[in-house]
């Protein structure tokens, strides 16, 4: 006889779907009998994963699109309507290169005390592609010549009612809706019946197709065209790549719950052992482990996607204004969230992985006596460290502190690497056990003889609180950067900045009238703060000599900008530059003697410098340093009136410079910005910078739970396997305090060696971000990290030592059992 | 009687230098179709270590062994795990049943895991319990059976499906008398139904339900005997001289 002959009917070898379906049935049951125990790795993994969903759903809805400019079009044109036969022809053929089309009138109109022009639009509403740009929010669309529909702050600021007249353009209308553009909240204008609007000045027709098809279609027209294409970034892509940053935590937090598989791994130990003698193969048993993390990841991707789709329905309304947009909290990229649940489901799958390997390798015999494995050589894992960590070190160093993806990738296999130094840590911490007392030495003879649990304890523990680190660090080194670039800040604590408008490369044309109505409202101002002001206009030299159309499409003239090459790039980085009147040089303590006739401007900025946004090229000015100002908002580049009458610039008033003789109050402040509000002028003050302190203080705290609840889960297995050890001690008349020392030192050195390890790893990642500036690193935020260094592992022994005192009863109940 | 187990000159060392224990040392056993053979001797004389080599728990140091005439010590470790779950049932003294499946489950489990389609794995776990009494309890967990239920259910797990041979450590050590001469009766019925069987046990009492009883001392086989005369016996016989 042969007792391998094959069954009569014929079986796959490793039992097929029938052995991995009992296998996969017997993990879950498992799993719900023991779900408590896992409770840390599935509120870890849940957390990452509401912290991705909620940031895919809210970056997905809060991107700024180009919806409100483009509709749902792919491109604009905009023509100029000063010709109405060249204007009636261009939109004829577009319409005959494109078929559907969709035009939008343009006409600016000057509003008295009102800096910008109100735009009124000849609009249709529920066109071809402008849809998304047009909504009606109260009342009804204008018909006819004499109805007009107007957004909140034009009518705010016509003291416009639905019903009531408005005076517009020289015409008077009866406001008959409340409209805004759904996609750009911050987009003012009114709306007139298109098939009964006077004359536009300016069209802007949407269209679709490609970019080729637009290059094509302009290739027929003559003349100037601005043309413009909606940009390629999709808030979908936009969402990927949250999603894709996202990974790269949930990679970092199925590490930490690798630690906690190996704890569940080592106590199925004996009932996997179990499975091996009916005659499981490894690959049934690695399933087990598999099917547990696939359990884990399953409910923590479903619940975590749940809970940040929730905590974003809950805020959703609210951030509307911050958005710029209206946002339909239902409206998500549900693929995108979909991939989530699947990334945590493989995440946690693959974090059950290496334990599951471990595991289904141990001898039957061992896993029956519940035996762990010996203690493999920490050579292999050094050697591993040290390949890691020089790979690491190699592309942080090679990322030059900017390129995301080598960054992302140095510091990847550099805190993997600083992990995988961790049994060579417990090693060589034990190495000092000889002189130790006994129960210290039995502590850490005890982390290295159960290696596989204490290591991957001690790299979780070190990953918390490496990142913990990291932020602290990291904050600190920001604060600073932030410090010693702002100065003293962006303003003194009684100072005002007050703007014309937003800061823009062409500066409007004024009326005399216009001009009196923006200083009666800066003296409204100055007026408002009490005691006494000194107010110093700001004006910057523009080119008189040419027009353009600003942002807002009212003509106006290029303000000369201060431009300065930057190593490696293709662009300038561009400063505005200021007239250097002499109360701005006394403002910053120049003296006008000092400066010679030929200087044209004033900075304390370097570099190769040429002024930019004039119609003349590589125009290289003379320059004079200056000490930098102490406040950043402060006027800081100044051009001289000699070189503005060399090249024939005049003047254009940007705003003021107010000083009061005190610190500003909240009520002086609320007031100032009200009166800036209602005339279209807008208010720089104080910005207090928030401190990073409390950042820090919740990076140290949530690292330290993070460490605690890991050492806890521990400790305790490990501290369990060495029972019988501590049972003989106790038999041997060993007192009460050998127990809570021997807990109270493991859990201590775990602590300490991932403290030490984290922080170490820390400094070595940031090391790589900071290469072109170690000196930011030099800010050692001293309490944080001896709070991390120090303090944890000390609450960490403190803790061991007080819980350690239950042990007995357990063990005695394991003697029974 | 064809022999479903052989043993020939295994022998079986753990440790290295001066730590090497010798637990089995140059061991023949053969055991055939039918016939029950019980193991005795003092702790530490090797008892499990011939009882796990001989399940395929364990490899030896040296020296053959034949499940059916096949040499499962050349075997990979997927295909000693397919010996175990077609040819060999373990009945252990802590009775190692899988706390989150059923009676019944636990009974299927092994056919189940040999490819056979889970209908039909329960029909025989059914069947089997059903044989050995548990009928009604093959829907209960194993916290919520007894001692000796737990043991039956065991054995029903390790006779169930078309095994040759059964192989149990201590069977009845965690169980009153009544239950372990309940349990050693099981045994012999299935070894009456053509299984092999090897029993280790302390009990010279239990041992005597054996055909044959093989006592070893420090690793080597000291004794055998067909007809054991009595417990006391059995210990005279086993001791040095």
């Amino acid at each position: 006889m042969t007792a391998l002959a094959e069954p009569a009917v014929k079986r796959a070898a490793g039992g097929g779907l029938p052995a991995r379906r009992a296998v996969i049935r017997w993990a879950v049951r498992l799993y719900r009998r023991e779900w408590r125990r896992q409770i840390l790795m599935l509120i870890l993994l849940a957390v990452a994963v509401a912290g991705s969903a909620f940031g895919v759903a809210a970056t997905y809805n809060m991107s700024s699109t180009s919806d409100g400019k483009f509709g749902s079009a792919g491109h604009l044109l905009t023509f100029d309507a000063s010709d109405p036969a060249q204007l009636a022809a261009r939109i004829a053929a577009t319409r005959q290169w494109y078929g559907a089309t969709d035009e939008i009138g343009h006409r600016f109109a000057a509003v008295p005390g009102l800096f910008d022009p109100v735009d009124i639009r000849a609009q249709k509403p529920g066109g071809v592609y402008s849809t998304p740009m047009l909504a009606l929010r109260q009342g009804r669309y204008p018909q006819g010549p004499n109805e007009i529909a107007l957004t909140d702050k034009v009518a705010g600021t016509l003291k416009a009612a639905i019903g009531a007249p408005v005076s517009l353009d020289g015409k008077t209308r009866t406001m008959v809706g409340l409209i805004e553009n759904p996609s750009d909240l911050n987009d003012e204008f009114a709306v007139v019946d298109p098939a009964a609007a006077d004359p536009a000045q300016s069209v802007t027709v949407l269209v679709g197709g490609s970019v080729q098809n637009l290059q094509d279609f302009r290739q027929t027209l003559a003349g100037p065209v601005a043309r413009e294409s909606r940009p390629d970034l999709s808030r979908t892509s936009i969402a990927l790549i949250v999603l894709a940053l996202a990974a790269v935590g949930l990679l970092l937090v199925s590490l930490v719950a690798a630690a906690g598989f190996v704890v569940a791994a080592q106590r199925r130990l004996r009932q996997l052992g179990m499975l091996a003698a009916i005659g499981a193969t490894q690959r049934h048993l690695r399933l087990v482990m598999l099917a547990n993390g696939a359990v884990v990841g399953l409910i923590a991707g479903v619940a975590g996607t749940a809970a940040g789709i929730a905590a974003w329905l809950a805020v959703a309304t609210t951030v509307e204004t911050a958005a710029g947009h209206r946002i339909d909290r239902f409206d998500l990229p549900w693929t995108v969230l979909g991939l989530g649940i699947v990334l945590a489901f493989l995440t946690s799958t693959a974090a059950a992985w290496w334990p599951a390997r471990a595991i289904a390798r141990t001898p039957v015999l061992n896993a029956l006596s519940a035996r762990p494995a010996k203690p493999r050589p920490a050579r292999r894992s050094a050697l591993l460290a040290i390949i890691l960590l020089a790979a690491g070190s190699a592309a942080l160093w090679a990322s030059g502190g900017t390129s995301p993806a080598l960054l992302v990738g140095g510091a990847l296999a550099t805190a993997i690497g600083v992990l995988f130094v961790g049994p060579l840590a417990i090693r060589a911490l034990a190495a000092l056990r000889r002189l130790m007392p006994v129960p210290i030495r039995l502590a850490l003879t005890d982390l290295v003889r159960y290696q596989a649990r204490s290591g991957a304890a001690l790299a979780a523990i070190s990953l918390a609180l490496g990142i913990a680190a990291a932020i602290v660090i990291g904050s600190a080194a920001a604060e600073y950067t932030a410090h010693r670039e702002a100065g003293l800040g962006n303003l003194a604590d009684s100072h005002l900045l007050v703007r014309i408008g937003e800061p823009a490369p062409v500066i409007p044309e004024r009326t005399a009238q216009q001009s009196a109505a923006l200083q009666a409202q800066a003296d409204a101002i100055t007026a408002a703060l009490g005691g006494s002001s000194s107010v110093i206009p700001l004006d910057m030299a523009v080119v008189s000599s040419h027009t353009d159309r600003g942002g807002s499409g009212q003509p106006g003239h290029p303000a000369v900008e201060l431009s300065i090459e930057i190593p490696g790039e293709e662009y300038l980085a561009s400063y505005p530059l200021f007239v250097a009147t002499p109360q701005i040089l006394a403002l910053n303590g120049i003296d006008p003697a000092t400066i010679a006739n030929d200087v044209d401007v004033l900075t304390f900025r370097t570099g190769r410098f040429q002024l930019s946004n004039i119609p003349m090229r590589d125009l290289v000015p003379v320059t004079k340093s200056i000490p930098k100002p102490d406040y950043a908002s402060s006027p800081s580049s100044l051009i001289t009136p000699a070189a503005m009458a060399r090249h024939g610039w005049e003047a254009a008033r940007v705003g003021w410079l107010i000083q009061a003789d005190h610190p500003l109050t909240a009520t002086q402040l609320n007031a100032v910005q009200d009166l800036a509000a209602s005339s279209g002028l807008t208010v720089e003050t104080r910005r207090e910078e928030a401190s990073l302190g409390s950042l820090r203080s919740g990076a140290t705290g949530a690292g330290a739970l993070l460490a605690l609840a890991v050492l806890a889960s521990t400790v305790g297995l490990i501290r369990s396997e060495a029972g019988n050890d501590l049972r003989s001690l106790t038999a041997m008349g060993a007192p009460g305090r050998i127990r809570r020392t021997l807990t109270a030192a493991t859990a201590g050195a775990l602590a300490l060696l991932g403290a030490i390890l984290g922080a170490a790893g820390a400094y070595l990642v940031l090391a790589g971000a900071y290469q072109n500036d170690l000196t930011v690193l030099q800010q050692v935020p001293g309490w944080h990290l001896a709070a991390i260094v120090v303090g944890i592992p000390l609450l960490a022994t403190l803790a061991a030592w007080l819980l350690a005192g239950r042990e007995p009863v357990v063990f005695a109940r394991r003697v029974l059992d | 009687m064809s022999a479903v187990l052989e043993l020939r000159t295994v022998s079986k060392v753990y440790g290295e230098g001066s730590a090497q224990v010798h637990a089995l040392r140059e061991v023949d056993v053969t055991v055939s179709s039918g016939e029950l053979v019980a193991v005795m001797g003092p702790s530490g004389s090797g008892k499990s270590t011939l009882l796990t080599i001989a399940g395929s728990l364990e490899e030896p140091t040296a020296g053959e062994v034949l499940i059916g005439g096949n040499d499962i010590s050349r075997m990979s470790g997927n295909d000693r795990a397919r010996v175990r779950r077609r040819c060999i049932g373990f009945v252990f003294q802590d009775f190692n049943l899988l706390a989150g499946l059923t009676a019944l489950e636990n009974v299927a489990l092994p056919l189940e895991l040999d490819g056979l389609a889970t209908k039909d794995a329960r029909k025989a776990a059914l069947s089997m319990l059903d044989e050995l009494g548990l009928g009604e309890r093959a829907a209960h967990f194993p916290d919520d059976l007894s001692g000796g239920e737990r043991q039956r259910v065991a054995i029903a797990r390790a006779v169930v499906g078309d095994r040759k041979l059964l192989l149990a450590d201590e069977p009845t050590g965690a169980l009153d008398s009544v239950n372990g001469e309940m349990v050693m009766r099981m045994l012999r019925a299935a070894c009456k139904n053509g299984m092999a069987g090897v029993v280790v046990t302390h009990d010279a009492q239990l041992a005597s339900w054996a055909d044959r009883v093989v006592f070893i001392r420090d690793g080597r086989i000291v004794d055998q005997t067909r007809t054991p005369d009595g417990p006391e016996t059995l210990l005279s016989t086993g001791s040095p001289s």
